[in-house]
Order: structure tokens, then C-alpha cells, then sequence
């Protein structure tokens, strides 16, 4: 008797709640109607296991900040919402998560931010379903996708332009100082060109395996080599190991070096030891110009200290606009916004990046680190294109 | 000459890691897959503490106390519960606390590589060859630290308890040795000198929540080859650091890795009581 | 110092060997356990000593209750204990054995060459690792070091096993010079009925981890029961 009463009351209860919330909802909902629908952006970046940090607090802020522009300034036919989703630094973590936000979030476009095999394995679902995929970093080149577009300079811009400056400044001979994993092996031809188009030599190499501790066999080979500048091409903790240890080696004392990969985080940790340290990337927390002061005020506002105005930050940043600028109409949907999308530029931070083939033409920045590592922008190129283009 | 030197400061950096690794096996049968996670810790302390200021050497001895203190809180909570057990089991359970820490690291103080400043720069000539002074201050360390250890363990009443503890365990409590507070002491005190290991390291790395994680295999290895004696160590420590030098000079670094274990593995095959003297 | 056992009980995981054993060792007593092999004998030594956990009854020493204690706490009352096996610490000198019997005592310089001088084969060998020492010289080292903790209770595990009988001599002078200059009180399994009618002034015999039979050593006709019993 008393058990029939209580499910009674929790019927009555549970109707109670569905009208309650209805009557609460019912007006909104109804304004939506005539309205309409968000664009639905799934942001994939792996915020735990191996692969997480270095991008993450930055990749959310740029996106963000991209997504209230879009909305308050109605730079968009349809307002822009997002879902952030940990890929787990997984790729069969990262497959998963983009079926869940393609077919149960029913997203519009992804932007991804982590290692190529979790994108790789992200965009199968998303290439089926005809969803943009935009990349929003730097990686190697020669991708060719439907449906992939790289939000970030490819390897060869970068690399190729720092190669150059370092020439141009007199050091001809170069070492190529790289971690081993097959594309760092296989951005050491093209480099090999750059530098001799430019008329230096890549007179040696090393690779060393992750987790080095003791670079001091690869330090003595390279003071035998008698270079005028090494080129780091060492990941994560490796590279700050390698710096560290250079720095405190007066056997290579005289050498310059130039690093690929190491954030302007981890240069300005090398303090003294990382001083005069040659880089190259698409963006510096020290650019100058308007839209760059204006981008970092922005992320300050919205993020106090903890405001994080980095390359990651900036892609995350451009990609949301890109989309944003292929949602011309408010009937505008995966399909058109694939159809747009080879044609846009955006106004970044840094300046002007277009969409050229799968890729983008983008400014680069040659920097070089201050006596307590502060990276300082020597050299600005415009329009750098990216090396491949897709048929 | 170089390459000597070279191979001399791997020694000694094989000999800095393992010596916490080796005391703790030597003395307790537990594996502590959590030494490489301790020295984390201390590194990170030393970055905490020179960040608000301190000099490298106030910070490096804080990093030490911190992680010696860490030891006695992971031996109160978890080893306590393992002694007597299968080895498989200090395994996993040291292994589990090794996840922790380096979590712990990652949600406290980012995931991103950070490093900290040596305090001594700069290098000497000897024998035509510079020597960064960092580096010798490293391995004069380990000398000093090594050798005080093996003048502790054979002359001093605490180095025969712990040789006591060492050959016959039961008759040390048999002859009124308190053998559990002995290996609690040890654990302990293997923690410190993984916290000397972090602190000094520190320097001469980039700063990962997993930092000195690609150490843990070799030394291992390297306590295994020892045959719990410091003398077999010293032996292994040079004959993986040998291995380590000789293929990185002359061959390829990404083969040296392969050859410091593979040079353990043909040890264990061909001696596997270790690397010591037969002794009469 | 004397020794009260009642319902002992002590044996490996749940098989007890010795089961609900009583027995008292006066103060000065010297008290021989006979029996054949597999009797619980050095079980109940061990498990006295506290080599055991999950032994249960009353262990009084001196008075105080002591089951559950750790050895290294039972062993600081003034209990010293040669077991059968694992009896010398095999990596270590004969110095250093014999240093490990002073550990808790300090019984000086003169008592250590007294020592030398009952068993002068140790002396020789000084230097010499213990592992290295035939089975009879690493009794004598067991025995020298349990001598030298100065103890108020003996408890030895067949002291004499693989000794010649010259040796065996020796070992009976040093434990008899114990007890008349020390007063020190003795708990011992032996095989060597021997050396134990010599020694004991009771003797126990042990059977299925109980003791079937207490007699003065030098009552009439002793030899004559214990071979009766000891028979297989």
C-alpha cells in the first residue's frame, strides 16, 4: 500500500517537472524557432596522458575568444558554439570521440589539436560524414584530404625560412641536431635544399632517441664538426635537456644554435643558458602591430594571469574565424562550408593567413632569444606559401 | 680523451640514479619503480624553491628533504603493508605509486618542459680538453658519496648492521637488530638519494613531470647486474656506461640505449649472480 | 632466567607443530629436550624466540609475558639463540660474527679472549669469511656469539651437530663454565644424549609437538627410559 502511494507520488512529482521546466523553457524555445540554429564546433586536443599540456590551456583560450567575437559581433550568419572533448593523447580515444561528436553532438565542423595520429583517426568518421576537419597547428606537409584543411604553417614555411635567416646572417655551415622519429628524418632533405638555395650546407646530422638524459657523445661530435649553428630538431623535455646541456659545454661555445619545436615557454625557462637561440614560427607573444596588442588585451580580459597568448592560442583562434567566414548564409552547413573554405583568408594576430590548397599562406617570424630567453623578432616574411600543393 | 670523460660522467650519472635503487633492493628485496618518480619531486622542489628565490644549493638541499620525507610518508602508507610479500607485488604497488606522483606533478605544475639554472657555469682545460665544471662537481659528488658509502658499510657498527641485515635477516633480529626500523631507515634513505639525484640532475635536463622516467630500465638493469654488492655496482654502472659512451661516440645514440640493456641482458645470462668477485 | 611455558602453541601458517606445550625452566635450570626428528623440537625454539607469528598460549620469561613480542625485543631481555640452519652470517668475518654477539652486551675484552680461548680455532681464523668455515666451525662461531651476548637464558638447537667428539668437549666445558661461573640458565635440543646427560639437570622428552616426559638427569635408570623412549 505504502509502496503503491510512493510510486504514485513519484509520478505525480516527475509530471510536476516536465510541465515545470516545459512552461520554463516554452518561451525561449519558441524564439529559437524563428531563429536560427548554432554552428556546432567539436574541439578535439588531448588534455590528459602524454600529449597533454603544452597546447591545451591555450588552444581553449583561443578558441574561445574566437567564439564570443563571432557571436557578439555577429561576424557569422549563425551564432558559433563549441564542445570540448579530450582525445586522451589516444588515437583509438580520439576515433571514438569525434563519432560521438559527429553523429550523437551532430558537430558542423572539428577543429583538432594534437598528435597526426589522433587526427588521422579523428577524420575517418568526419571525411565519411562530410565534415570540415581543421587542423590547427604546425606539422609536415603534403597532406592531401578532402575534407583537412592544416590551420598552421607546415613544416618546410617554418623551417625553411629559419634555415634561410641563419645563412643570410653568415652561418653557412649548418648541423641538423633532430630527434628520431621519421618526420624529423624526413625534413632533413628539403632543409638540405633550403640551405643550399641559400647558399650554406648542412655539413652533419645526429638523431637521438626520446628520453636522452647525457647529450654529451652528440655535443662532442658536433664541436668536431666545427659548425657555425646547430638546428634543434628535438621534441618536449629532450630539446630543453639538449639546450641545457649546450649551454653549460664551452666546447661548443662559439656555435649558434637555432630550435625548431621548443615553445617560447620552454626557451624562456632556459633563462642565460638559452640565450641567442635562432626560431621560427608563425607567431610570437611579441609580434607587433595592432591585432596582435589587441589579442592578447582580449585573452587578459577574459583570462587574467592565466592568459595564455601563444602559437596554439592563435591557430585555435584563426581556425574558428575561418569557419566563421565560411558561414555566410544562415541555411550554411557542413557542405558549404567545405565549399568556401579553399578561398578564405583571415586577419589574425599575426597578420593575414589564406587558405591555399589544404594549407596556408602565412606570415613567419624569425626570433631570437634576449640574454633571459625572451624571444625577440628579428626577421618578419609575409605570405610564406606552403611547399606542397594539393591537386 | 673526450669520449673518456665522457664515459666517466655516464658512470657516474648511472651510479647517482641506481645508488637509491640498489640500497633499497640490497636491503629490503623491494624494487621501488617509484625512484625515478621521487626524483621528479625533488626536481621539482628545486624549481619550486628557486622560483621564490632561493639559491640553487638552499633549493637542491629542500628538494632533498622533500623528497626524503615523501619516502617516510610512502613507507608509512604503502611498503609498510609489503614487506615480507612477493617481489611482483612491491612492483606493482611501487609502480602505482610512481603513476600517482607523476599525475600529481602534472595537475600541480603543468605539463609543459620547464628546467632550472646550474649553479656553477662555465668549464676548465684538462688535458686539452674542456670540461664543463658542472659536470666534474657531479662527478665528484657521486665519487664522494660512493665512497663514503663503502667506508660506512665496512668500517662503521651501522654498516656491519646493514650487513647483517643483508646476509641473514632473521638472525639479525635473532641477535636483537630491530630489522624492520632498519629497512624502514633504508627506504627512506633511499628516497633522499633519489631526491640527490633529482636536485643534481636537475640542471643538465628539461623539467617533465616525467622527468628521468627513460632512466628507470637501465638502472634496473644496472641494480640487477650489481649482485647486491657496491662493488658490483661500480661494475655495472661502468659496464653500462661503457655500453652507453662507446656506442653514442662511435656509433648511433639510438643503438646505445638498445646496447646498455642488451649488454645487461648478456650479464645476467652469463653471470646471474651479478657482477662480483668470487670471494674466499 | 627463568622460562614458563603453558599451552604453547606455535607451528607454519595453520599446521601447529607444537600444540598447547607447557613447560617451566627455573631460573639457573639447565633443561635438555630430546626426541626423534620431526617432533616439533626446534619449532618450539623458534617459535619461543619469536621466529613464528601466530604462535599462541603464555611464554613467561623472567616473569613477563613475551608471546607476540618481536625477537629483537625478546632477544634484548637476555635471550641468546643459535638455531640449527642460518646460525652464522655466512658474508660476514668471524670477527664481525662474533662482534654481532656484543652488539647488545659489551661484555669487554677480557671475555672475548676467555671466549678465544675455548674454541682457539676461531681465533685462527679471524679473517676468514664464515661461510668458508667447515659446518663444525660455524657451530662454534654460533656458540661463541651467543656467549658473548652475555645472556641470562641459553636456547640452542642441537649445538652439537656435526662436531667431532674432541670438539664436542670443548663445547660441554664452555656452556658448563656458563652455568657454574654465570649462573646462566640453558634451554637445549640435542641429539647427542651425551653431551645432554652431561649438561642438563632435566631433561624433556618431545613427542607430536608435546613433552611426553620430564625426569631429573641424574635420576636412576634415566639412560635405560630415554633410549626406551628415543627408540624408534
Amino acid at each position: 500500500m505504502s509502496r503503491h502511494r510512493r510510486s504514485r507520488a513519484v509520478r505525480l512529482s516527475a509530471i510536476c517537472a516536465v510541465v515545470l521546466s516545459g512552461a520554463w523553457s516554452g518561451p525561449d524555445s519558441q524564439a529559437r524557432a524563428g531563429d536560427v540554429q548554432p554552428i556546432k564546433i567539436g574541439f578535439m586536443l588531448p588534455l590528459s596522458g602524454p600529449a597533454a599540456g603544452g597546447s591545451a590551456e591555450g588552444g581553449q583560450q583561443g578558441l574561445r575568444l574566437a567564439v564570443d567575437e563571432i557571436n557578439s559581433r555577429h561576424l557569422a550568419a549563425r551564432p558559433f558554439e563549441a564542445i570540448i572533448a579530450d582525445d586522451a593523447s589516444d588515437p583509438r580515444t580520439a576515433a571514438e570521440v569525434c563519432k560521438r561528436l559527429i553523429f550523437q553532438d551532430k558537430v558542423d565542423a572539428i577543429i583538432s589539436q594534437g598528435p597526426t595520429a589522433n587526427r588521422m583517426a579523428c577524420n575517418q568518421a568526419a571525411l565519411k560524414a562530410g565534415i570540415p576537419h581543421l587542423a590547427a597547428l604546425s606539422g609536415p606537409g603534403g597532406m592531401c584530404i578532402a575534407n583537412l584543411f592544416m590551420i598552421g604553417p607546415e613544416t618546410s614555411q617554418t623551417l625553411h625560412t629559419l634555415v634561410r635567416q641563419i645563412v643570410k646572417d653568415g652561418n653557412t655551415k649548418l648541423y641538423y641536431m633532430g630527434a628520431d622519429s621519421s618526420p624529423i628524418r624526413d625534413a632533413l632533405p628539403p632543409a638540405m635544399s633550403a640551405a643550399e638555395a641559400a647558399g650554406g650546407t648542412i655539413i652533419g646530422s645526429s638523431f637521438s632517441p626520446s628520453g636522452t638524459t647525457d647529450f654529451s657523445s652528440e655535443l662532442a661530435k658536433i664541436a668536431a664538426a666545427r659548425p657555425d649553428a646547430v638546428i634543434m630538431m628535438l621534441m618536449g623535455a629532450d630539446a630543453v635537456t639538449f639546450s641545457r646541456q649546450f649551454g653549460g659545454d664551452d666546447r661548443v661555445a662559439a656555435i649558434k644554435r637555432a630550435d625548431f619545436l621548443m615553445t617560447e615557454k620552454a626557451l624562456h625557462s632556459l633563462g642565460r643558458s638559452g640565450a641567442n637561440i635562432y626560431s621560427a614560427a608563425s607567431y610570437y607573444s611579441s609580434v607587433p602591430g595592432e591585432a596582435g596588442m589587441e589579442f592578447k588585451a582580449s585573452l587578459t580580459r577574459m583570462y587574467g594571469e592565466m592568459a595564455a597568448p601563444d602559437v596554439w592560442a592563435v591557430m585555435a583562434y584563426n581556425a574558428v574565424h575561418a569557419l566563421a567566414k565560411a558561414v555566410t548564409s544562415p541555411s550554411s552547413g557542413a557542405k558549404e562550408i567545405l565549399e568556401a573554405l579553399p578561398n578564405i583568408s583571415v586577419d589574425g594576430p599575426e597578420g593575414r593567413i589564406k587558405i591555399s590548397g589544404r594549407y596556408i599562406s602565412t606570415p613567419v617570424f624569425v626570433g631570437k632569444t634576449d640574454g633571459v630567453g625572451r624571444v625577440q623578432i628579428v626577421a618578419t616574411y609575409s605570405d610564406v606559401p606552403p611547399a606542397a600543393h594539393c591537386k | 680523451m673526450g669520449v673518456v670523460f665522457d664515459a666517466i660522467f655516464s658512470v657516474s650519472v648511472f651510479l647517482l640514479v641506481s645508488i637509491g635503487l640498489f640500497v633499497i633492493l640490497g636491503l629490503m628485496n623491494i624494487v621501488n619503480l617509484a625512484h625515478t618518480a621521487f626524483m621528479a619531486v625533488a626536481v621539482y622542489a628545486e624549481l619550486y624553491f628557486t622560483g621564490h628565490g632561493w639559491n640553487f644549493w638552499l633549493s637542491a638541499a629542500a628538494g632533498v628533504a622533500v623528497t626524503t620525507l615523501l619516502g617516510a610518508i610512502v613507507e608509512f602508507a604503502i611498503v609498510r603493508r609489503l614487506y615480507g610479500r612477493h617481489i611482483d607485488d612491491t612492483i606493482l604497488a611501487t609502480w602505482g605509486v610512481s603513476l600517482i606522483l607523476v599525475q600529481v606533478l602534472a595537475i600541480a605544475f603543468g605539463s609543459t618542459t620547464t628546467s632550472v639554472a646550474p649553479p656553477l657555469s662555465g668549464s676548465v682545460k684538462f688535458l686539452g680538453e674542456l670540461l664543463s665544471i658542472y659536470r666534474i662537481f657531479i662527478v665528484a659528488t657521486v665519487a664522494t658519496v660512493v665512497a663514503a658509502m663503502a667506508a660506512v658499510i665496512r668500517f662503521s657498527k651501522a654498516g656491519l648492521i646493514v650487513r647483517m641485515v643483508m646476509t641473514n635477516e632473521p638472525l639479525a633480529r635473532g641477535v636483537g637488530i630491530n630489522t624492520g626500523m632498519v629497512q624502514r631507515l633504508t627506504f627512506v634513505a633511499g628516497a633522499a638519494f633519489a631526491g640527490l639525484a633529482g636536485t643534481l640532475l636537475g640542471p643538465t635536463q628539461g623539467i617533465s613531470p616525467s622527468f628521468a622516467s627513460s632512466l628507470l630500465a637501465s638502472t634496473f638493469l644496472i641494480v640487477l647486474m650489481s649482485g647486491r654488492r657496491l662493488s658490483g655496482l661500480l661494475f655495472a654502472c661502468v659496464a653500462a656506461g661503457l655500453a652507453q659512451t662507446l656506442f653514442s661516440a662511435y656509433g648511433n645514440p639510438v643503438i646505445a640505449n638498445v646496447m646498455v640493456i642488451c649488454t645487461a641482458v648478456v650479464v645476467l645470462r652469463l653471470k646471474p649472480e651479478g657482477l662480483i668477485w668470487p670471494r674466499h | 632466567m627463568e622460562l614458563v611455558l603453558d599451552r604453547f602453541c606455535a607451528g607454519y601458517g595453520a599446521v601447529a607443530v607444537v600444540d598447547r606445550l607447557s613447560l617451566s625452566v627455573a631460573e639457573g635450570e639447565a633443561v635438555v629436550i630430546l626426541g626423534r626428528n620431526g617432533m616439533g623440537k626446534s619449532t618450539l625454539l623458534k617459535g619461543i624466540l619469536g621466529f613464528l607469528p601466530g604462535a599462541k598460549g603464555s611464554v613467561r620469561l623472567g616473569g613477563q609475558e613475551i608471546i607476540g613480542r618481536p625477537t629483537n625485543a625478546i632477544v634484548r631481555r637476555g635471550v641468546a639463540y643459535a638455531g640449527q640452519e642460518g646460525a652464522v652470517f655466512g658474508d660476514l668475518t668471524v670477527a664481525e660474527n662474533i662482534e654481532a654477539g656484543t652488539l647488545i652486551s659489551h661484555p669487554g675484552k677480557a671475555r672475548e679472549q676467555q671466549i678465544f680461548d675455548f674454541f682457539p680455532v676461531l681465533k685462527e681464523r679471524r679473517q676468514q669469511r664464515a661461510g668458508t668455515l667447515s659446518g663444525g666451525e660455524q657451530r662454534m662461531l654460533a656458540l661463541a656469539r651467543v656467549l658473548l651476548a652475555s645472556p641470562k637464558l641459553i636456547v640452542l638447537d642441537e649445538i652439537s651437530a656435526g662436531l667431532q667428539p674432541a670438539k664436542v668437549a670443548e663445547v660441554e666445558a664452555a656452556l658448563r663454565w656458563e652455568r657454574c661461573n654465570r649462573g646462566t640458565t640453558i634451554l637445549m635440543v640435542e641429539q647427542n644424549l651425551g653431551l645432554a646427560l652431561a649438561l642438563a639437570s632435566r631433561i624433556a622428552v618431545m613427542k607430536v609437538g608435546q613433552i611426553v616426559l620430564e625426569a631429573r638427569a641424574d635420576a636412576v635408570d634415566i639412560k635405560s627410559e630415554l633410549m626406551r623412549q628415543l627408540a624408534p
